[in-house]
Order: C-alpha cells, then structure tokens, then sequence
C-alpha cells in the first residue's frame, strides 16, 4: 500500500514537474501576446495630434501630463479575454501609450520652443535692421 | 391623452437598450467568438455580460470601466479621464459619431445627398486622413470609412440591418468593422426596449462582494 502511495506520489509530483513549465509557458505566451495587441492598438488608438498640440501649448506642463495622464483600453478590446489577458494587456497599453503621448508632447514642446526662438531671432533682426536703418539716416 | 402619458412614461422609464449579443474576430490566422448580452443606455457607454468563453460583465462608473469575472472571483477597476462612450467601443447615434469626429480634430470637408442617403466628408489635416460617414434622412449610419491620404482603407465600420425600437429609436443589428488586419462582426439579437428594474443585478448596483480580489489599474496618480 505504502509502495503503491509512493509510486502515486512521484508520478504526481513528476506530472506537475512536467505540467507546470508548460502552464507557466503557456500563461508567458498568453501575456506576450496581450502585450503585443496592446502595443498596437495603442499606436492605432492615441491621438497624437492631440498630445503634440498639448506639448505646444502646454510646454513642460504639457509633457509632464503626457506621463502623468494613464491611457486605457476600449471596452471592446477586452470582451471575452481571461483575466490573465486582461491584466497584462492593460499595463502593456498603458506604458505604451504613455510613450506615444510623452513623444508626441516632447515634439509640440520643441515644435514651439522653435517657433519662439524663430520669432525671437527675426524680432532681434527687425530691431538691428532697423537701428542700423536710423544710424544711416542720422 | 391618457395612451399618450402612458406612453411617453414608458418610453421614460425604458431608458434602456438590450438583448444579445456575439462577437467574431477574425484574422489571417485565428478566429474567435464570444457571446452574451448587451444593455446600453439610450444616451450613454454599452454594458456587456458575457457568458462564453468566460463570464465576464463590463461596465462603467463615472471615470471607471469594472471588469468582473464572478466565476474567478476577480474583478479590476481601470480609471481613465476618457469618455465613457468611447471606452465602450460604439458610437450609437449619428450625433455620437459627428461628436467623437469633432473630439478627433476632423474637420467637416463636404457633404453630397443622392435621394435619401448623405454622404458627409471630413478630414484631418495633421494626420493626413479623410472620413466618409453614410448615413439617411433618419440620421441612421451606414457606413464610416476612415482613409489614407493615398486613398487606402485604414478602418470602416459598417452598420445594417436596423431595428425600429420607438418613433426615433433605431439599432443596427449588424456592426462590421474592418481593418486592413481583421475584421470584428457583432451580431446583435432579441433587441428591444428594457426598463431600468430588468437589468441584471450588478448592473443596477455594481457593489463586489468582499470575497472579489480587486485589482485597480491606473490609480496610480490619486
């Protein structure tokens, strides 16, 4: 009987040994697949062109928000999925799409600092030129 | 006038839209189908309970969309400062539409009307994208195609077979939406009017029981 509890034992514990892996790599694969949708659906989902004029406006505020601000999925992206599904398909689309709008609001924020300092520099010319202009005429 | 009132309180208190519901996402490789039941408020983001392949019920609450798995004793809280509306994945109405194309930084191009179908044109001039929204006299969408500047298809959404639920209240039974990726069908079915008291009970009153492990996503910044 004791043998008999034994053998049953180490071929439970060999079937778990052999299963386990296989469920954990089938849980990975499950997680790097949500991951991977998530990663695109966020590039088709977030809108740049409202993040880059954030950045525009907004400057440093602007970009601070883009990483404060967590994008989340649709609704219809998650009906159906498991749990597991869900949860790593929720962080992936948020830290992508963190990055996307933190991009987008770094370009506005350049995008502008440029335009200020084009603004800036033809201000600068116009005053030269103009002093110049009035120096000659003196 | 006494049909009238009781009417016009019935079209009050169904506030509500509901019936069946099953999804088929297809792509090159896979395929999936997921069935349960819908309940939208006329004005406001869709409710899903799904009975396969897990239970599952989606819904909103202020700034918080709750997924629940009653049978997994899971459920998560994911916060968001989007809308509601376009969180549930559907624009119901033509007006929702032209809302969320405004939202999006479109801008109304042109609009042409053969008998009782229009065809309205918009565009983004940063994103270089053109959408075409059909839609009748009934303010019922067909049809909303979202293209390229070169004229490639980058999403459509197609509307049909509709249902008249009241004088002006009409839900496509059919919703395709392609992309050039996958195509997602909803089938819709036993649509009609539900009165508020027929929802399901963790729709009316979505408290999870103490048993639930919650997890909260993007509560972070609070």
């Amino acid at each position: 009987m004791k043998k008999l509890f034994g053998a049953v034992s180490a071929s439970v514990i060999a079937f778990m040994l052999v299963t386990q892996p296989v469920a954990l790599m089938a849980q990975e694969t499950s997680a790097q697949k949500a991951c991977a949708q998530a990663q695109q659906d966020a590039q088709m989902e977030i809108n740049k062109t409202l993040w880059l004029a954030i950045g525009f406006f907004g400057e440093l505020l602007g970009i601070a928000a883009a990483y404060v601000i967590e994008p989340s999925p649709p609704a219809s992206k998650l009906i159906g999925k498991s749990p597991e599904y869900v949860a790593a398909y929720t962080d992936c689309y948020k830290d992508a799409g963190k990055k996307i709008q933190a991009h987008a609001a770094i370009k506005g924020c350049v995008l502008s600092v440029l335009v200020y300092a084009v603004t800036y520099g033809c201000c600068i010319l116009f005053n030269i030129g103009a002093a110049g202009a009035a120096a000659a005429g003196s | 006038m006494e049909m009238i009132s009781i009417l016009t309180l019935f079209f009050i208190a169904a506030s509500w839209i509901g019936g069946n519901f099953q999804k088929v996402y297809k792509t090159r490789n896979n395929s999936e189908v997921v069935g349960g039941s819908f309940y939208k408020p006329t004005h406001g983001a869709v409710s899903f309970v799904v009975d396969t392949p897990v239970h599952q019920i989606i819904t909103f609450r202020q700034d918080t969309m709750i997924v629940y798995y009653p049978d997994r004793k899971v459920a998560f809280k994911i916060r968001s400062v989007e809308d509601a509306i376009q969180r549930s994945g559907f624009n119901g109405s033509l007006k929702e539409s032209i809302d969320a194309l405004k939202k999006g930084g479109y801008i109304f191009l042109k609009k042409k009307i053969n008998g009782d179908t229009i065809y309205s044109y918009w565009t983004h001039d940063k994103l270089k994208t053109t959408v075409l929204v059909v839609y009748d006299k009934k303010n019922r969408v067909y049809r909303v195609r979202v293209e390229n500047e070169k004229g490639a298809l980058l999403y459509e959404t197609q509307a049909n077979s509709y249902i008249n639920l009241g004088d002006t209240i009409f839900f496509p039974t059919n919703l395709k939406t392609i992309t050039p990726k996958d195509t997602e069908i909803f089938i819709f079915s036993h649509v009609s009017l539900i009165k508020p008291d027929s929802l399901p009970a963790f729709l009316k009153n979505p408290v999870i029981p103490d048993s639930v492990k919650v997890i909260l996503k993007n509560f972070d910044e609070k």
